[in-house]
């Protein structure tokens, strides 16, 4: 008699290999707004006459920051869910949270350093924004080491939900800097700049659509896709390693 | 029954303080270590007159952060060696106040450190750093390092890296309390007008607040069973 | 106004359209083989686990 007959597995083979159809739908309506989007700010955006063709980064650059806001923040919000009730799933949803929003994060700092070489001319510039979103990004790489070094589940588990919601800080942070930093050149594309920003612009009505559009794509659609998707992977490898301590028992 | 909050926190306090009165091991290797610190700083940046009012009080935050980075590992290092921790956490006491102990043992003994760097930076560089608000700004960043430091320690003491992973979880989550003390400090040495720094004491305070908060909840998730 | 009053900065445009697709599509490309892999892993220990 096999063991997996005699004892249930934790998690139900079921739910990892049947595919949930509104994921599917959800998958390919994301991806035809991603694309819907990029042909916004490609074809009817208006051009930018003091920057040219490059403003055009805007509109990804802004929108990826506010997925990437909203990915943690689901971390965060299934970091407290766990610590108060325990459940495993919770401390999945929070990594899968923090993967998307890295790559997010990632893409919102490099699409800043392309634009910031013709307008600011140069890759980097120790802009206090700058050095706050590359802080974020240092942080959340700290966070996969710190889950890396921790060898029991439990405990992994629980400093992870701990610094997950500590490290959203600097999330904070590279929000408001630009109001408490007086210094920074760093634009602000909605609400007022700061007086010495470089490479503002006004946003004319088509530039304006444009932006919400991708500001809905990547803060609503894109992460919530990619985190499931991720936690799903997440649920199968949880899976494989019942199944792993199960053949060791044999 | 509970050992209440004040009697608990003061009696880990004090257990902290007595260690350290009779080895010295904190103190002596944080200082040590801030002194050198600051002497690489002054060879490595060749600092003239007009450099040193500017990175001075970078040298100065620098040195704290890392020193205190040292010693909250080695507190931690001895609370765990000794299985000093696992008596603390079986003991009737509030987790809070395992924290706010440690916390005040930490804070005190940084703090002195600080102030000693002050006293040595005041000296070698012939920079003013003891007047009543450069004190208070040092006071406030050194207790946000140490509530901070405190809740990682104890996180970090629990992993397979252990000391080399306090400084990596650590620095970032520090750096919007380096940058409102560095800012704060570079202003009063310049003698600039007190609106221009005030905020960042502000921003100091509020900072120490909400971390203290997020340590105090926190706490009791990081050091269970 | 004339139209060479305009900087030509469109290649940058395209470098960072780019360089996110890159980012975005190493995420997905690092989902696709993890979910592959585990698939692998699922079956074989589930053929040890029945045997």
């Amino acid at each position: 008699m096999s063991a997996v007959t005699q004892a249930p597995l934790p998690v139900s083979s079921t739910s990892s290999q049947s595919r949930p159809a509104l994921l599917v739908i959800l998958t390919v309506i994301t991806a035809i707004l991603t694309v819907v989007g990029l042909l916004m700010l490609l074809f009817y955006a208006g051009l930018d006459v003091t920057q040219g063709d490059v403003q055009r980064i805007f509109y990804i650059h802004v929108s990826a920051f506010a997925g990437a806001s909203v990915a943690l923040g689901v971390s965060v919000v299934a970091g407290i869910m766990y610590l108060w009730k325990r459940n495993p799933k919770w401390d999945r949803l929070a990594l899968s949270g923090i993967e998307v929003g890295f790559a997010l994060a990632l893409t919102n700092l490099i699409t800043g350093m392309v634009w910031a070489r013709p307008i600011w001319n140069t890759w980097w510039t120790w802009d206090p924004r700058l050095t706050s979103a590359a802080i974020m990004i240092l942080t959340y790489a700290a966070y996969f080491m710190l889950r890396a070094g921790i060898e029991n589940p439990e405990t992994r588990r629980r400093l992870s939900s701990v610094y997950g919601i500590l490290a959203y800080t600097t999330v904070i942070v590279t929000f408001v800097i630009i109001r408490i930093r007086p210094d920074t050149i760093h634009p602000a594309v909605i609400g007022p700049s700061p007086q010495n920003a470089e490479g503002g612009f006004e946003l004319s009505s088509s530039m304006l659509a444009t932006m919400s559009f991708n500001m809905i794509v990547w803060s609503v659609f894109i992460p919530w896709v990619l985190i499931w998707w991720r936690l799903r992977i997440e649920n199968l490898s949880e899976r494989v390693n019942a199944l792993r301590a199960v053949v060791a028992e044999k | 029954m509970k050992t209440p909050f004040f009697a608990a926190m003061l009696a880990i306090f004090r257990k902290d303080t007595l260690a350290e009165s009779r080895s010295r091991e904190l103190i002596g290797a944080m200082g040590l270590f801030a002194l050198l610190d600051v002497l690489i700083f002054s060879f490595a940046l060749e600092l003239n007159r007009e450099a040193r009012i500017e990175s001075v009080s970078g040298v100065l935050w620098v040195t704290i952060v890392f020193a205190s980075i040292l010693g909250l590992n080695r507190s931690m290092a001895m609370e765990r060696d000794q299985g000093n921790l696992d008596v603390l956490l079986l003991a009737p006491l509030p987790r809070s106040a395992i924290f706010a102990g440690k916390l005040l043992g930490n804070f005190l003994f940084t703090a002195l450190v600080g102030l000693a760097v002050a006293f040595v930076i005041t000296i070698l560089f012939n920079v003013p750093l003891f007047n009543g608000w450069m004190l208070i700004a040092l006071l406030l960043g050194t207790a946000g390092f140490t509530i901070i430091g405190t809740l990682l320690a104890a996180m970090t003491a629990q992993t397979r890296a252990r000391e080399t992973l306090l400084p990596i979880v650590m620095l970032p989550v520090a750096v919007p309390l380096l940058l409102a003390a560095v800012r704060g400090t570079t202003y009063i040495l310049n003698g600039a007008a007190q609106d221009e720094w005030l905020p960042w004491l502000s921003i100091l305070t509020v900072l120490n607040i909400i971390f203290l908060v997020l340590g105090v909840v926190l706490f009791e998730f990081v050091v269970e069973e | 106004m004339p139209e060479t009053l305009i900087p030509d900065t469109t290649a940058y445009l395209l470098l960072g359209l780019g360089v996110s697709t890159v980012i975005m599509g190493a995420l997905i490309a690092r989902f696709v083989l993890k979910y592959r892999s585990l698939k692998q892993d699922e079956a074989a220990l589930e053929q040890i686990a029945q045997s």
